[in-house]
């Protein structure tokens, strides 16, 4: 898993913004088929397919994902990523920690 | 020799770019609760990776198909259109459907002023009224059955 993806992207570049979503689609992709080797199905989103430009219908689809994995490995209901405002930078920076942090803690509960 | 152009499969079997939006926008203008609506495409998500199911999209119009049985389907609509162009993507998924070899599509609501948007599309769809479980609850809403 390759974390500096997710974790250093830069608000404003569209080349780290695009390496993330990879990355994140990526690791969405490997968790979702984990819990399905576990007899667990959750909902699956096309996430690594994001408009930059228009990306509330990604967060929708992302945060369905986050929810169902979160409950399927008992885990705390996620704070709700679709509330941020990725124009703004300092919040922008915000939701890529929590996110960040949602993924460690899925990545602790699978055991990978 | 130049291929002639095709137009894209109508089908998905994934709610992405165009296709989630058409359903957000048509499941909050039902629900006006962005957390049904979370709610409700985590169920879609589901039901899609259900063998069987299938979208397909017609213009701002976005049909679940599920298959019921060999050549028997229901649908469930999305739609972020006017009723004018609803009605044509209706008769366009009709066509679509038939193509494929369904013989029969079910389709339920339990809004009365769809039997009006049913008759104009000039199809031949047969109206009943029924009880559907919604929401853990049996309600009545008309079925529309339309049979090739």
């Amino acid at each position: 898993m390759n974390m500096d993806a997710l974790s250093m992207v830069r608000h404003g570049d569209v080349d780290s913004l695009q390496a993330f979503i990879f990355e994140n689609g990526v690791q969405h992709k490997t968790f979702a088929e984990e819990l399905m080797d576990r007899g667990t199905v959750i909902p699956r989103f096309p996430l690594m397919d994001a408009n930059p430009n228009d990306i509330e219908d990604w967060l929708l689809a992302h945060q369905v994902e986050h929810q169902a994995m979160a409950s399927a490995l008992n885990l705390s209901n996620p704070v709700n990523l679709m509330d941020t405002n990725w124009n703004d930078e300092a919040s922008f920076y915000d939701w890529v920690n929590t996110h960040l942090s949602l993924h460690q803690q899925i990545l602790s509960a699978i055991g990978i | 020799m130049p291929m002639p152009p095709t137009s894209p499969s109508p089908e998905k079997n994934e709610i992405s770019g165009k296709v989630l939006n058409i359903v957000r926008n048509s499941l909050m203008s039902e629900t006006k609760d962005p957390a049904e609506v979370q709610k409700l495409i985590g169920s879609l998500g589901l039901l899609l990776q259900q063998p069987g199911n299938k979208l397909i999209q017609f213009g701002n119009s976005v049909f679940l198909v599920m298959v019921k049985a060999p050549g028997e389907v229901e649908v469930h609509t999305f739609s972020a259109e006017t009723p004018e162009n609803l009605i044509q993507n209706y008769v366009k998924g009709a066509a679509y459907l038939q193509k494929i070899g369904v013989k029969k599509i079910t389709t339920y609501s339990d809004n009365p002023a769809f039997q009006k948007v049913a008759k104009s599309t000039g199809l031949p769809v047969k109206i009943n009224q029924t009880v559907k479980q919604q929401g853990g609850e049996m309600k009545p809403v008309y079925e529309y059955v339309l049979e090739f």
